[in-house]
């Protein structure tokens, strides 16, 4: 829930799954869903690699 | 005999008995008459108004879409003529209290007419939507029902007939930031210097201005060399080993803890469960790393994006969390990752 994430002041932010699977979309087959996973771990780790100075959604 | 006022009653699938996490993705659908805890207000809201429908949607399916959702919510009801919207109450519930102040905002936007939610005052949606429509502060579980349903009627029914509402605490809901002018007898520097003088002797005091603390963190200094990074990764999803051996409750969790892996290239599946209160567990259940990705985590290392990746994950649930209690672990959790010399954290939340 990226607003309530914003809302208590995360600062990195990246918008991925749905409430019950933040990591995991079941609606792919296990390949594709762990294509789709490492890119969200690709994308929240660019996060951590990246200087910001407010709070930032990052989008896979 | 002046008209009935006509309220309309949003609530979740939940409260609409339409079941629980396994229904959050539930459509929105409009049902005649009070449904649910809509029955207790009709007592309370007396002769003077009726609940002739009530709207219902999943949390889940609001919460993924929530201007789509709101919209058609509304669309169900956009040719009634309705004089009020009463929304939950929603309690300590985020994704419910979000919508609830969604579908409020929106409705007195497109309809025109006056709305009123009901949330605790940890509920997100606190923060959220006091700027722009009236808030009921409320217990934190629906055990307060009782309680929450006399101002949340009266306050409902004094906006359907355009009355001028009175002070936050004299009728009931959070300050809006609003500024109203009066006349009182003493002027400022007289008030101001009372108001010391009683501070200083440490008597009680009511300041005129509440000034908001909003907490805020400022954002961590990027990693410097994220190939040379050592990273672990954490949930407030609250997976947990079987057996949950640590009992960190569902609800209003008062600790966290660690755990090893399971698997070396990734979590396996039928060794941890889900000891969060707040979602539909059975998809994380039938894959932990979905809520703990390790094994995105790990494919990541092997390819050496990072360095490595710290052998537990940090793990609590982060159902119901007051904001106290939530910087207290992010406190500890961070301590603790110090000590093991961890530079960053990839941290998932439901």
């Amino acid at each position: 829930m990226t607003s309530v994430a914003l809302s208590v002041g995360a600062n990195r932010i990246v918008k991925a799954g749905r409430i019950p699977h933040p990591t995991g979309d079941p609606t792919k087959d296990p390949e594709h869903e762990l294509q789709w996973r490492e890119k969200v771990v690709e994308t929240a780790l660019g996060a951590l690699a990246t200087s910001i100075d407010e709070q930032t959604v990052f989008e896979v | 005999m002046a008209e009935k006022i006509r309220v309309v009653h949003y609530i979740n699938q939940f409260f609409a008995g339409s079941g629980s996490e396994e229904q959050a993705g539930l459509p929105p659908e409009r049902r005649d008459g009070a449904v649910g805890p809509g029955k207790a207000f009709v007592p309370v809201l007396g002769g003077d108004a009726e609940i002739v429908t009530t709207l219902v949607c999943g949390d889940d399916y609001f919460s993924d879409q929530p201007d789509e959702a709101a919209d058609a919510l509304i669309d169900l009801i956009a040719a009634d003529p309705l004089d009020v919207l009463i929304a939950g109450p929603a309690f300590n519930s985020g994704r419910y209290g979000m919508a609830c102040g969604k579908v409020c905002q929106r409705v007195q936007e497109r309809l025109g007419i006056p709305a009123v939610t009901g949330v605790s005052p940890e509920n997100p949606a606190a923060d959220v939507y006091t700027a722009y429509i009236y808030v009921v502060p409320t217990g934190d579980t629906a055990a307060k029902m009782r309680d929450a349903v006399p101002p949340m009627a009266a306050l409902a029914l004094k906006l359907a007939r355009g009355e001028e509402l009175a002070t936050p605490d004299a009728d009931n809901y959070f300050p809006r930031g609003r500024r109203r002018n009066k006349f009182v007898e003493d002027f400022a520097a007289v008030r101001a210097v009372t108001m010391l003088l009683k501070k200083v002797r440490g008597e009680v005091f009511e300041t005129e201005l509440r000034i908001p603390s909003l907490d805020r963190v400022p954002p961590a200094p990027k990693l410097q060399e994220l190939e040379n990074a050592r990273l672990a990764v954490g949930t407030e999803g609250g997976t947990v080993p079987m057996g949950n051996p640590d009992h960190i409750e569902a609800v209003r969790a008062t600790h966290w803890a660690q755990y090893p892996f399971t698997g070396e290239a990734a979590l396996q599946v039928g060794t941890y469960e889900s000891a969060h209160g707040g979602y539909d567990s059975r998809y994380a259940n039938a894959d932990p790393n979905r809520m703990v990705p390790v094994d995105g985590m790990r494919a990541l290392e092997k390819k050496q994006v990072y360095r490595e990746l710290y052998e537990n994950f940090f793990s609590t649930v982060g159902c119901g969390m007051p904001i106290a209690t939530g910087t207290e672990i992010g406190h500890a959790i961070a301590q603790a990752m110090k000590e093991e010399g961890i530079e960053g954290i990839v941290l998932t939340a439901t």
